[in-house]
């Protein structure tokens, strides 16, 4: 009798194993997403503070790179319990950043402040929400509140010192994927949801002063501008809310995909990518079409970014023979590419390591973004050359916790969002420091 | 699994909009559907099971009879299998063709599923054949106290999930009449580590899935039962001893004369079953039988064979 008839061995029993296991494999590869997300950042004059997984750090970007073109942080933290970040952090006039995590919390650090600068605040003790944070939150200085979008339902507002839950509107359907943004001219917050609504909230109650119904979700934060907010919506176009009407219109030839990208405003024209990996320049009074640009050989990968204007000496770039200004769009295909700013036509491109979903700024000479790589977690590119110009690499835990127990970083400069909210800034600062 | 996914998450879709954006209605048609589109492959699994039963007496004697010589054992199975029109393999195939259209339905349902902006670019890209859909996101994944796209936080649905993944199988696995037969114990352990398993798995999972996995495991047992296979009495069913002795040659295929049913006795020397369950991908196909007739049933008689 062979070993396999004496253990009862048949040939269906191998059938029946191999199906087993392949089922266990099938049912571990299709385990939840563990929330994965790309590179936020927020820009504070020359400083970039960069929040990606656990890990949330700042870069001066006057910083000469070494040889290797590498830039390292200055400060950086890790969350507490490791737990991922997704939205780009918020930043108070003080120098605290405020940022959402997926274990349903709100986090600050203090990189100026005392203790231990690699870990989280712990004045600050924010409820535990019931979904994960996913929009970013937007500070209010003069109010001393930091507004959290929920990722299930509705906007929060916690005390910016403490965390306590000063106001709360969550009669939405849905979450708020998009940060918020603050009109200081008309006191209103104003918020893009995914339950297809804008709406318009008082920012110290949080209630609700009324709402548009963009017919579309919503997934960006809007640009305000001229009385008019411009948002992106997922299967609707552009959308064109007008503050004073409280009407809406929008934007939606039939080849436009989803957009998941800010708009950028230049001169009357709006520009901005698609999912169909598409950039658009659409004038902004009349919402027609000025003209639409692809990638060179494109692969219609996702545009999630908001694009730059830099002005480039490019040999394709130039008017008269002068450096014209010229649109820069990254996508999921990993590459970045320039086009002239009156026609659309390709100036140049270049390949990064990994796909690029972060938004673009403009450094001097350099459209600084974020990749999916850790090797080349932010990067900038010199928008007349198209060559790289530095890298920073996702700091280990060791060095974050090295650099806490240096030197302070230098206080950064903080630009705000707005003239008005400066003002009020400016007035806290000073009062603050007078009661000293 | 793009080329079934994507077709699934648009039929997904529409079944939602026409039920008035209730997901889980959709949820429940769309399975019923599936269970419908894949019938024909589920009968003949039966069929080739019910087959295999047939022969399963026969087979265990040429076991017996060639233990030793496996050249001569191969052989005289394949013999066997020729005479009696049988193909040992026929019931792992309809399974086989049946598991892509199960990944394809449970990929769609985690791609309607949407919790995170990567996963909305991703559903972007697979609605471009059908734009207009895009205007039902976001979804409603709201249903009791669960939200369709994260896990349970109760041990509700990983409950449910395994309590109708055992009785799934239990019901489509009749009792081995010698609970001596090693196949019968890894049957046995089937019956409880797959449930277990899965509804391990389940934790995980978004609810949604968890609720398709339900719902595909009631519909499979609703098939079973039209197709007059489900045996109730198999939930409390033990290991018994045959009531008439089996001669050479003799089928034990047999026909009851109480019901309509077919019911198949299990010859006294048949294996356990590795009981057929469309919604466990892993089985192969021997089908369930009505177990050993109790003392009060119609005494089971024998066919003899030309």
């Amino acid at each position: 009798m062979t070993v396999y008839a004496k253990i009862g061995f048949r040939p269906r029993h191998l059938w029946l194993g191999a199906a087993f296991l392949f089922l266990l494999a099938v049912l571990a590869a299709c385990s939840p997403i563990p929330g994965e997300g790309w590179a936020n950042y927020t820009v504070s004059g020359q400083y970039i503070y960069v929040s990606y997984k656990e890990t949330i750090f700042r870069v001066d970007l006057k910083t000469q790179p070494n040889p290797a073109s590498e830039i390292a942080p200055d400060w950086g933290a890790i969350t507490p319990n490791k737990t991922h970040i997704y939205a780009a952090p918020a930043l108070s006039a003080k120098g605290d950043l405020y940022v959402g995590a997926f274990d349903r919390k709100m986090w600050m650090f203090s990189p100026f402040g005392g203790g231990n600068r690699a870990e989280r605040n712990a004045g600050f003790d924010a409820p535990t929400e019931t979904d994960k944070f996913i929009g970013g939150a937007l500070v209010n200085d003069a109010l001393g509140l930091v507004y959290a979008p929920m990722g299930d339902k509705g906007l929060k507002a916690y005390d910016i010192t403490t965390g306590k839950l000063v106001a709360s509107y969550t009669d939405m359907k849905f979450g708020v994927w998009s940060t918020p943004v603050f009109d200081p001219a008309n006191n209103v917050l104003y918020v893009a949801a995914k339950d297809h609504s804008v709406y318009a909230l008082d920012p110290r109650s949080l209630a609700k002063l009324w709402s548009v119904d963009v017919e579309a979700s919503m997934t960006s934060m809007p640009l305000l501008a001229n009385d008019k907010l411009y948002v992106g919506t997922l299967g609707n176009g552009l959308a064109v809310v007008d503050l004073r009407s409280r009407s809406f219109e929008t934007f939606k030839p039939a080849e436009i995909g989803w957009i998941s990208a800010t708009p950028l405003l230049d001169e009357g024209i709006l520009y901005f990518g698609d999912l169909r990996g598409q950039i658009w320049a659409v004038e902004a009074a009349t919402l027609t079409r000025k003209w639409v640009a692809k990638e060179p050989e494109s692969k219609n990968l996702p545009i999630t970014g908001k694009v730059a204007i830099a002005v480039s000496n490019h040999p394709e770039a130039l008017v008269e023979n002068k450096p014209g200004r010229v649109v820069i769009a990254a996508s999921e295909s990993k590459q970045i590419h320039a086009y002239r700013i009156d026609t659309g036509a390709h100036v140049w491109g270049q390949q990064a390591e990994e796909k690029i979903n972060s938004d673009l700024f403009i450094f001097g000479d350099d459209v600084v973004f974020t990749t999916l790589s850790d090797n080349q977690l932010l990067t900038g590119y010199n928008v007349n050359t198209a060559q790289r110009s530095f890298t920073v690499k996702k700091p280990s835990e060791d060095f974050l916790k090295g650099l806490a127990n240096g030197a302070a970083p230098k206080q950064a400069e903080i630009v705000t969002a707005t003239p008005a909210m400066a003002e009020a800034t400016a007035e806290v600062t000073a009062a603050a420091t007078a009661s000293k | 699994m793009d080329f079934l996914t994507n077709p699934f998450i648009v039929i997904m879709l529409f079944l939602y909009r026409i039920f008035a954006n209730n997901y889980v209605l959709a949820l429940v048609v769309f399975t019923v559907l599936v269970k419908l589109v894949t019938y024909p492959l589920t009968a003949q699994q039966m069929k080739s099971s019910l087959k295999m039963q047939a022969v399963a007496p026969k087979l265990k004697k040429i076991q017996e009879k060639y233990k030793d010589d496996r050249e001569k054992l191969a052989q005289a199975q394949m013999a066997l299998y020729k005479a009696e029109g049988v193909n040992p393999m026929a019931g792992c195939f309809p399974l086989i063709i049946q598991m892509p259209v199960l990944f394809g339905l449970y990929g769609a349902i985690q791609h309607t599923l949407t919790t995170t902006q990567p996963a909305i670019i991703d559903l972007a890209g697979r609605l471009q054949v059908a734009p207009d859909l895009a205007q039902l996101f976001p979804l409603q994944n709201q249903f009791l106290w669960l939200n369709l796209g994260t896990p349970d936080p109760t041990p509700i649905l990983p409950i449910l999930v395994m309590a109708t993944t055992w009785l799934q199988t239990k019901l489509m696995t009749p009792p081995a009449t010698d609970p001596k037969d090693p196949s019968a114990a890894i049957s046995r352990n089937m019956l409880i580590m797959m449930p277990l398993m899965i509804g391990f798995f389940s934790v995980s999972f978004a609810s949604g899935l968890s609720i398709y996995w339900i719902i595909s495991n009631l519909a499979g047992i609703g098939q079973y039962a039209f197709m007059g296979r489900i045996n109730w009495r198999t939930l409390s069913a033990r290991p018994m001893a045959l009531a008439t002795p089996i001669e050479d040659d003799e089928p034990v295929v047999t026909k009851s004369k109480a019901s309509e049913q077919k019911r198949i006795a299990a010859p006294r020397t048949a294996s356990a079953n590795n009981g057929a369950n469309a919604n466990n991908i892993a089985l192969s196909a021997r089908t369930p039988g009505a177990g050993p007739a109790p003392k009060d049933r119609p005494r089971i008689t024998a066919r003899k064979r030309k």
